[in-house]
């Protein structure tokens, strides 16, 4: 998008911007080695045994007041368990780096979060879990996160305009693209029907989100030769869904695919099952409505026997259950889309750093990467000081998440995502049915 | 929509004398209005049946008519407090919020029946109501505060309310103790149970309230009120006492409306009433400001032409379609559908 | 139980957070100032600024992006399409009174917002349009190689000068024609419109010319919203920031244009450093603590100190 002379020209400020950072800001980060930082902010990776006696300071932008609200506080309660994690580990690990949170509201705007992401880096903040809605990730990736060089690690902004950004390299997610769960959602709807000459109607919550999974769901399933109705696209906050339920059902579809999570799915859900005419055994959605079992906010009746994909990880029962028993011991915020997400974008922030010897956000950006992706040894966060003292030995290593083995790209997306197919069984609980692999194309 | 440039044939009302305030209640604009109203809709309704069928402009109107009982409820105490008090009060749909989560403290944190919950809701909205105009709305009026000083009040208040939910209670949803699933079939036409309850009660208290206005000395004082405070004050009624009873009425009313809307609709967040406000003030305004038949009426036209609008656009435009029909019948009748005409800008 | 209460104060003094806070203050002011037009010197309540805001920015966006216009032509084009939204909304609505006017233009600014979410192809909806600051950027490096060195990290200060010359001028501008006749028949109309009738002035057309100005000011402070976020989406564009705009008009106080910067500037000042107050409570409960502040501080304000921070009192004549 920009000419190449700009880039450069970036670079050049951004270098300068960390030298002048240090040298002037005085009392908050004076760990010394100010210019050694600068010099190799460009360099090569660290092979050598990394520095492990950093303060870092990791940003988090959550969603707390607005329309994303209810997602605010389950992500700030995982970000919180990833740093425990994290201490935890350093003392096992052997290595003297302490890590601490900040957090700022993002208000569910672009604007708000592109000022609370200034602030929490002028706080120090040098790499940043979120922003959590697509339009924030969008904001805060073109006016802060390329140009401050501080990279950014969203948990839940799956729009697949996101990869496509001219980000020098800073913005990251954990959550996969749209472009991938959405083919990897065509697929699974096509083995459970056993053929793809069906009707499918459509329907998504009417956000970055919700819009942009179903239409690249519409055309995979289109591409394959099925049929669809819709979208029926619905609004987070409005007086009644009734009519958009009786669209949703109309012409009596082979199955639905709807694309929601469960604040508006609550709503939704109980005017689906009041039409009388929908049957939640035909209906396939993805992991913005994956629980371990159906909240009580949720009709029963609108997801018992409903299916959907969601990222997973190989061994992702035993790493899924630790995450959910810590989750649940720590009291407090009940489980949220996503949480598990921020939880691995926190992590990742601190991994990157250690593994840089750095907490410089150019060389945090530049380890993300590396730390998350093959070759190396894997581990996961039950293997965490281990995983540790792997990347201050200066090993490489390829850190797997609870959402995934992550392995991000070149654009900052996890390209290979293991998803799961789940199933709500009568009970409301959820029971993973399969895994398979998803890899993004070309 | 496109028939209600139809209006325009309608004779003009009668030129009231200048300044003159639109009555609380009753069908002060003769029943003209009402007759060339229920006239479009139907001719609506018809184009639509033609178009789309019976069963479906029935179903989609059975919806209208639930959205429409929630707008309806809201309304009538925006307008009570607008006609009486000439207040236009941002924080109105915050107060539909309070309802909705005393309700929630009552029946799932306490354990109460949903009914004596509910009636907890409105004793508590009521109260928060009086408490309003005692701390706030009395002492301003005492200093002779001007609409706009008082309208941004309210939008501060909107912000204490509705964000103090928010530190008690959090973002995530929240739920009542009803049935949100059990639906009643009848002609082939589906309401949910607790939505065909909802749409009663709306509907026997506005009744209520309607016939409180019109028959009762109470209701008589507040029209006197809405008229000309000073007036009302030499002529020897009480308006300390009648202030308070428009604020427990309006009050009351909102919180109740907050709970229906949640139960019928499944669950609440700290937003709730905020986005429902500019809807509420749609229907007050589309019916007349001041006016409660007119709020009753308004509320459920914007139930309906949202509703329907579904049948012919794309459903994400339907709160759109709302505004864009209020503006429509504003430009035709600037008074709006059953106010007087007043002196204009 | 020891102290619960504490705010960090280190980032309150770093440039980057004063720089951050200017922009948005400066986009706020032109903003407000165009609402100063309407509801301090001509008495009409436009609670619709947020729409013309997200018409200016989206047609600059979309003449860029969409139809391959030059950035400078577009501005001009864009201001002119919210000059004439302005009039085609005010022609109708202006006989409207005072309070179903306020409620017809949020509604209007709805609208607006409901067409940016749903018209995709032209708008890109809910995924927000990119790519229109371009000429802005090698504009904003040319000012800032035009600096001394030790201010080139901070990429914001160019949009931060020139949002505020922007503000120094349009104010300049603005008090120049409340002195002119013009600046007269409107206050006029704002006291006694019936007695401006009577002098056989067209009180419409004054009120009109009256909302084109204002709206031409949120089409310029959209530009500018649009340029600190190089991302336009419905979201930026919800009612609430009318209502902050009154809040800052208020601060400020009627009819008083000077008054408009400064209460933008405390207006931000308190919202983004109330950010750093730090509380053992949930992080989403300190957050909404947030607005309580400013919900409480609007009611003080408006009742102790109806007038604002430079308003007169007399001035306060806005009547129903």
């Amino acid at each position: 998008m920009y000419a190449g002379t700009r880039s450069r020209w970036l670079l050049a400020v951004g270098v300068s911007a960390v030298v002048l950072g240090v040298a002037g800001c005085g009392s908050d980060d004076d760990e010394g080695g100010g210019g050694g930082t600068a010099t190799t902010g460009t360099g090569a990776a660290a092979e050598a045994p990394a520095d492990t006696s950093f303060d870092q300071t990791i940003g988090v932008l959550l969603p707390l007041t607005g329309d994303l609200s209810p997602f605010g506080a389950p992500g700030r309660k995982a970000a919180d368990l990833a740093v425990a994690q994290v201490e935890q580990a350093t003392r096992a690990g052997g290595v003297e780096t302490t890590v601490s949170t900040t957090s700022a509201d993002t208000e569910s705007s672009p604007q708000a979060a592109v000022q609370a992401a200034r602030q929490l880096i002028s706080g120090g903040a040098t790499c940043l879990a979120g922003p959590w809605a697509s339009s924030e990730t969008l904001a805060v990736a073109e006016s802060v996160a390329s140009r401050q060089r501080t990279p950014i690690v969203s948990p839940s902004s799956t729009d697949a305009a996101i990869t496509d950004l001219d980000d020098d390299g800073f913005v990251w997610r954990t959550a996969p693209s749209d472009n991938l769960q959405s083919r990897a959602l065509a697929d699974t709807v096509e083995q459970e029907l056993g053929g793809t000459d069906f009707t499918i109607s459509l329907a998504a919550r009417n956000d970055a989100y919700g819009q942009g999974f179903i239409e690249k769901f519409r055309e995979a399933w289109e591409a394959k030769g099925g049929r669809t109705t819709g979208p029926v696209l619905y609004d987070p906050e409005q007086p009644n869904y009734n009519s958009e339920a009786a669209e949703i059902v109309q012409g009596r579809p082979d199955a639905y695919v709807i694309i929601d999570f469960f604040e508006t799915y609550g709503k939704m859900g109980a005017s689906l099952v009041r039409t009388g005419e929908f049957d939640a055994g035909r209906l396939f959605t993805a992991d913005g409505l994956a629980s371990d079992r159906i909240p009580d906010t949720i009709p029963a009746r609108a997801l018992i026997g409903a299916r959907g994909t969601r990222p997973g990880t190989p061994e992702s029962g035993a790493v899924v259950e630790e995450f959910a028993r810590i989750y649940r011991e720590a009291g407090g915020a009940p489980r949220q889309t996503f949480d598990a997400q921020n939880f691995d974008a926190t992590m990742l922030c601190y991994l990157a750093a250690l593994a840089a010897g750095s907490t410089d956000g150019t060389d945090i950006s530049e380890q993300l990467q590396a730390v998350s992706a093959p070759p190396g040894r894997k581990f996961t966060f039950m293997e965490l000081a281990d995983g540790i003292r792997m990347i201050a030995a200066g090993e490489e290593v390829d850190f797997d998440g609870v959402t995934g083995p992550i392995d991000f790209d070149a654009n900052g997306d996890p390209t290979a995502a293991t998803y799961e197919v789940y199933r709500y069984g009568p009970d409301g609980v959820l029971r993973v049915e399969r895994q398979f692999e998803a890899r993004a194309a070309e | 929509m496109a028939g209600a440039a139809d209006t325009a044939v309608e004779p003009a009302p009668r030129d009231e004398p200048r300044g003159a305030a639109p009555a609380l209640a009753g069908l002060s604009g003769g029943r003209g209005p009402l007759l060339v109203t229920v006239a479009i809709v139907a001719a609506i309704a018809l184009v639509l049946i033609v178009a789309y069928g019976i069963h479906d402009v029935a179903q989609r109107g059975v919806n209208g008519l639930v959205s429409g009982s929630y707008f309806a409820l809201g309304a009538v105490g925006l307008t009570l407090v607008y006609g009486t008090l000439r207040l236009v009060n941002f924080a109105h749909g915050d107060l539909l919020t309070f309802g909705a989560y005393m309700a929630f403290l009552a029946n799932v944190t306490w354990g109460v029946p949903i009914v004596l919950a509910t009636l907890f809701a409105v004793v508590a909205t009521a109260a928060l109501g009086v408490l309003s105009e005692r701390v706030m709305w009395r002492p301003m009026r005492g200093r002779g505060a001007g609409m706009l000083q008082l309208l941004l009040m309210t939008l501060g208040l909107a912000f204490v309310i509705r964000y103090g939910i928010q530190m008690i209670w959090g973002t995530f949803p929240r739920r009542l103790e009803v049935d949100v699933t059990d639906s009643i079939s009848f002609l082939g036409l589906r309401i949910g149970r607790t939505e065909l309850i909802v749409v009663i009660v709306g509907f026997v208290v506005l009744l209520a309230v309607g016939l409180m206005l019109r028959r009762t000395s109470l209701g008589r004082q507040m029209r006197a009120l809405s008229d000309d405070m000073g007036l009302a004050e030499v002529t020897g009624i009480d308006t300390d006492r009648v202030v308070i009873a428009t604020w427990i009425f309006a009050a009351g009313l909102a919180g109740l409306a907050g709970v229906l809307y949640t139960a019928a609709i499944g669950t609440m967040t700290p937003n709730l009433g905020f986005f429902l406000l500019l809807s509420l003030f749609a229907a007050v305004i589309l019916g007349g400001i001041g006016n409660a038949f007119g709020a009753l009426a308004g509320g459920l036209l914007l139930g309906l032409a949202q509703e329907w609008s579904t049948l012919v656009i794309d459903p994400r435009w339907k709160v759109a379609v709302g505004f864009g029909i209020l503006i429509l019948v504003l430009f035709v009748r600037p008074q709006g559908l059953f106010g007087r005409k007043e002196r204009t800008l | 139980m020891t102290p619960v209460f504490a705010v960090s104060l280190d980032a309150l003094t770093s440039a980057d957070f004063w720089i951050g806070v200017g922009v948005l203050a400066g986009t706020y002011t032109i903003f407000t100032l165009g609402l100063q037009l309407n509801v301090g010197f001509t008495g009409i309540i436009n609670f619709g600024q947020a729409g013309f805001m997200a018409i200016g920015a989206y047609s600059m966006g979309i003449l860029v992006v969409r139809a391959g216009w030059s950035l400078w032509a577009a501005l001009p084009a864009a201001t002119a399409i919210a000059m004439a939204a302005g009039v085609l909304i005010g022609l109708p609505s202006l006989r409207l009174r005072a309070d179903y006017f306020a409620i017809v233009t949020i509604a209007f600014a709805e609208i607006v917002r409901y067409v940016a979410q749903n018209a995709r192809g032209l708008t890109g909806g809910n995924q927000g349009l990119l790519g229109f600051d371009d000429q802005w950027l090698d504009v904003s490096d040319t000012i800032l190689g035009w600096l001394p060195a030790s201010m080139q990290d901070q990429f914001l200060l160019p949009l931060l000068i020139v949002v505020w010359v922007t503000v120094a001028i349009l104010t300049g501008l603005l008090m120049l024609l409340q002195r002119s006749p013009w600046g007269r028949v409107l206050r006029a109309i704002r006291e006694d419109e019936d007695a401006a009738r009577a002098l056989g002035k067209n009180v419409l057309a004054y009120k009109l010319q009256s909302i084109a100005l204002a709206a031409a000011l949120g089409a310029i402070a959209g530009y500018f919203l649009a340029l600190n976020l190089s991302f336009l989406s419905p979201e930026s564009f919800e009612p609430q920031f009318t209502f902050i705009g009154f809040t800052i008009l208020i601060l400020g106080g009627l009819a008083n244009y000077v008054g408009v910067a400064l209460g933008s500037l405390i207006m931000w000042t308190l919202l983004e450093a109330t950010r750093f107050i730090d509380l053992p409570l949930a992080a989403e409960k300190v957050a909404a603590l947030r607005f309580v502040i400013v919900g409480v501080a609007l009611i003080l304000l408006v009742a102790f100190r109806p007038q604002g921070l430079l308003g007169k009192r007399q001035e306060m004549v806005l009547r129903d």
